[in-house]
């Protein structure tokens, strides 16, 4: 029944123009990024690495399509919570405002199993998402740009990444992506349970984001102690794949506490959803 | 219900208030949601079977969205019907509906009773229409039941009401007086209304054409709505 | 008096025969320069440069007399901006510059004579150069150039197969780091350990070891390569 209401969600999903405005959005976005990239490229790099340039010459493809999808990845991995939550935010309150919920729950499923269904459906727009920006990204980047050595700069300095060493490092980096957006879509749904109308799930979320953005980034000792358990700071979690050597612990550290982070906005979405009051 | 909630719900198809659907998906797509989760047939041969049904065949790839109430109304009756289910929930089905809709959703409540053989479950504040349509009825008043029974046999126990067009009211009220004690006589139309039983309208029509008294039109109400005002007083 | 005149005069004499053996020193240097009229050589670059993490990589480089030189890299490689061919464009133009003899010294065990050259033009990049030449094989042991845009290049030279050609086997490069910053906000990522950017903050030398093999030399090299 869990995968018959899943399949239901997608039929809706997809229906929904605005389902393909993120697809159509990281279109749009990526091709900016690689038109820019492609005409003036070189002065982005000079920008990074210009510390290193008094003394060393950097030789080689170094705008190489890894390069470019780490870019890509870099500049878009915090719009796309917006594309993912203008979708899973209005999973249940969309239904609660058309009136439709109050039709499915007359039928035999059960509210968890519906809302589950839901939860489900997300996840899979999510990966969705993460697998069309990793095709545009990773896939025509490297067709544009060709491949290559990977030149990454971390707070401790740069470092270089063969290229035969990259391909896993992106599985890695997308996984860790999807669970990062994973928990975007799971904290809309969430949110969802508690409105009727579709557009306050989807402002809240983004809202979330950008204090919890903002408090990770503010230098101020006074949050400290919590930054690391905003599921934002985590956000940025697939770069740690681009280090060297790979910091195990911090890759499965920030994988576990957004795990926590799913399960606890699920578990809260599956209590408010029990006691929702369907009737209009 | 909590313990066998879906085993329960599986015999059941209902319309809580008003019928509400995905207005940017067809009726089909919407039939077939609701047949994937009850568990029923989402062929499209099946779907569009109960399209048919009720009436709404040749819309089956239209958009809910340009759907009137009535047609939302029909697809909503299909839609309880899509698994099968012994009993049917309706919740008010003809509110808002035009006369044409009325007379629709009427027959196919109709048709449920009497071509599926459902069992129909139908609140309604539209009296006349629970006359036409039921078979037993329950009054519920501020969540107690006040009455219950055939809706027949509880009307039958009720005084009709009786309203005839004869050529000379004035001769017609004095023989009615004998009758019942509460006629009222129109002057200007010679018409004259009053309450009987059922059993002594033919005796009372017997008695004014022995009299000479000519008769035009006889309309007999059985007055539920005064019904349900004294029983829910 | 006399005696005061007679230790300038010789001192006159013998500043005189030293440039001139400086001048002997790297002439012989030039002239085996010149016997390599091109090469391509497949070189393995290890470097070992504070806040730069790169594996060795490979990279084919060029040479064409006098000045032309492309490094082929296969990925990324990283090399000092100084001190590739900088020495032979310094040497081919013997006007540019002044030569002067400074002392024997003994560079990992090998006898060596060491020249200072300074530029004639005051606009010169170059500030200084010095070389430790092997007056006996004419070839270069170890240089350091000090440039007013990247600081100080020390290189060591290391022979082999290619002695003869003055051509070597292992070039070391050391260069000065400590100018490195990183841009601030270009990188955010999750592990910053402030303590081992304290560590890395006292090395401040760069070491790039470039080893050469399979050198082709004199087959001629089309310039359509160095564009």
């Amino acid at each position: 029944m869990l995968l018959k209401s899943t399949w239901n969600e997608f039929i809706k999903i997809a229906a929904k123009p605005r389902s393909y405005l993120g697809l159509v959005a990281i279109t749009v976005l990526v091709a900016v990024i690689l038109f820019a990239l492609k005409a003036d490229g070189m002065s982005f790099i000079s920008f990074v690495t210009a510390s290193f340039e008094q003394t060393l010459s950097f030789e080689g493809n170094i705008m190489n399509g890894n390069l470019v999808a780490f870019i890509v990845l870099q500049m878009l991995v915090i719009h796309i919570p917006l594309l993912v939550a203008l979708v899973t935010g209005d999973l249940v309150s969309g239904e609660a405002a058309m009136g439709t919920i109050r039709m499915l729950l007359t039928k035999p499923i059960s509210r968890r199993t519906m809302l589950l269904s839901k939860f489900l459906a997300g996840a899979v727009y999510t990966l969705l998402i993460v697998i069309w920006l990793g095709i545009l990204a990773v896939i025509v980047g490297k067709l544009m740009f060709g491949v290559g050595d990977i030149m990454v700069l971390n707070s401790d300095g740069l470092v270089i990444i063969k290229e035969m060493d990259v391909n896993w490092r992106y599985v890695g980096a997308f996984g860790v992506a999807f669970l990062a957006l994973l928990t975007v879509s799971s904290l809309s749904i969430m949110l969802s349970c508690f409105s009727e109308n579709s557009i306050g799930p989807i402002v809240t979320t983004m809202a979330i984001i950008i204090l919890f953005t903002i408090i990770g980034t503010l230098d101020v000792t006074i949050f400290d102690p919590i930054k690391p358990f905003l599921f934002t700071t985590h956000m940025i979690a697939w770069r740690s794949f681009f280090e060297d050597p790979l910091p195990w612990d911090v890759i499965k550290e920030s994988s576990i506490i957004l795990l926590v982070h799913n399960v606890i906005f699920i578990s809260i979405a599956l209590f408010q959803f029990n006691k929702k009051d369907i009737k209009s | 219900m909590s313990t066998h909630r879906e085993a329960i719900l599986r015999q059941i198809g209902c319309i809580i208030e008003k019928p509400d659907f995905y207005k940017y998906l067809s009726a089909e797509k919407n039939l077939e949601i609701f047949a994937r989760i009850s568990g029923a047939s989402t062929a499209k041969y099946d779907i569009h079977a109960m399209l048919e049904f009720v009436g709404l065949k040749g819309r089956e790839r239209d958009k809910v969205s340009g759907f009137s109430h009535g047609m939302k109304q029909r697809l909503g009756i299909a839609q309880t019907l899509i698994h099968d289910p012994e009993l049917i929930i309706l919740d008010e089905p003809t509110t808002g509906l035009d006369p044409q809709g009325i007379i629709d959703v009427r027959n196919l409540i109709l048709q449920l009773k009497n071509e599926k053989n459902k069992t129909v479950l139908l609140s309604s504040h539209q009296l006349s229409e629970i006359e036409i349509i039921a078979n037993r009825m329950v009054i519920i008043n501020k969540g107690q039941t006040v009455t219950e029974g055939e809706v027949s046999k509880l009307l039958n126990e009720q005084e009709l009401v009786v309203r005839m067009e004869v050529q000379d009211s004035g001769k017609a009220l004095r023989i009615l007086n004998g009758w019942s004690d509460k006629v009222k006589e129109n002057k200007d139309d010679n018409t004259l209304e009053f309450a009987t039983s059922r059993e002594a309208l033919p005796s009372i029509i017997k008695s004014l054409t022995e009299n000479d008294v000519l008769i035009y039109g006889v309309e007999s109400k059985r007055k539920l709505e005064d019904y349900f005002i004294r029983i829910i007083n | 008096m006399r005696k005061l005149t007679s230790l300038l005069l010789f001192s006159i004499l013998s500043f005189a025969s030293y440039a001139q053996d400086a001048d002997a020193l790297l002439s012989g240097i030039v002239l085996k320069m010149q016997k390599v009229k091109d090469y391509k050589v497949e070189a393995l670059i290890t470097s070992d440069i504070p806040m730069v993490k790169i594996l060795p990589s490979k990279a084919t480089i060029y040479f064409k007399q006098k000045d032309k030189i492309k490094i082929d890299a296969k990925g990324i490689a990283i090399v000092p901006k100084q001190g590739f061919n900088d020495i032979s464009k310094l040497l081919a133009d013997k006007n540019s510059y002044t030569a002067i003899y400074m002392m024997k010294e003994t560079v990992n065990g090998i006898a060596t004579e060491l020249v200072s050259i300074f530029p004639k033009s005051d606009t010169s990049d170059l500030v200084l150069s010095k070389l430790w030449i092997d007056p006996v094989n004419d070839i270069v042991i170890k240089s350091q150039t000090t440039t007013r845009s990247s600081g100080t290049v020390t290189v060591e030279y290391k022979y082999g197969s290619q002695k003869s050609w003055g051509l070597p086997d292992q070039l070391i490069f050391t260069v000065d780091v400590k100018k490195f910053k990183i841009p601030k906000g270009v990188a955010t990522d999750l592990n910053k350990k402030s303590d081992k950017k304290e560590n890395e903050k006292e090395q401040k030398q760069g070491k790039i070891t470039i080893d050469l093999t399979s050198y082709v030399i004199n087959k001629g090299i089309k310039d359509e390569v160095f564009k």
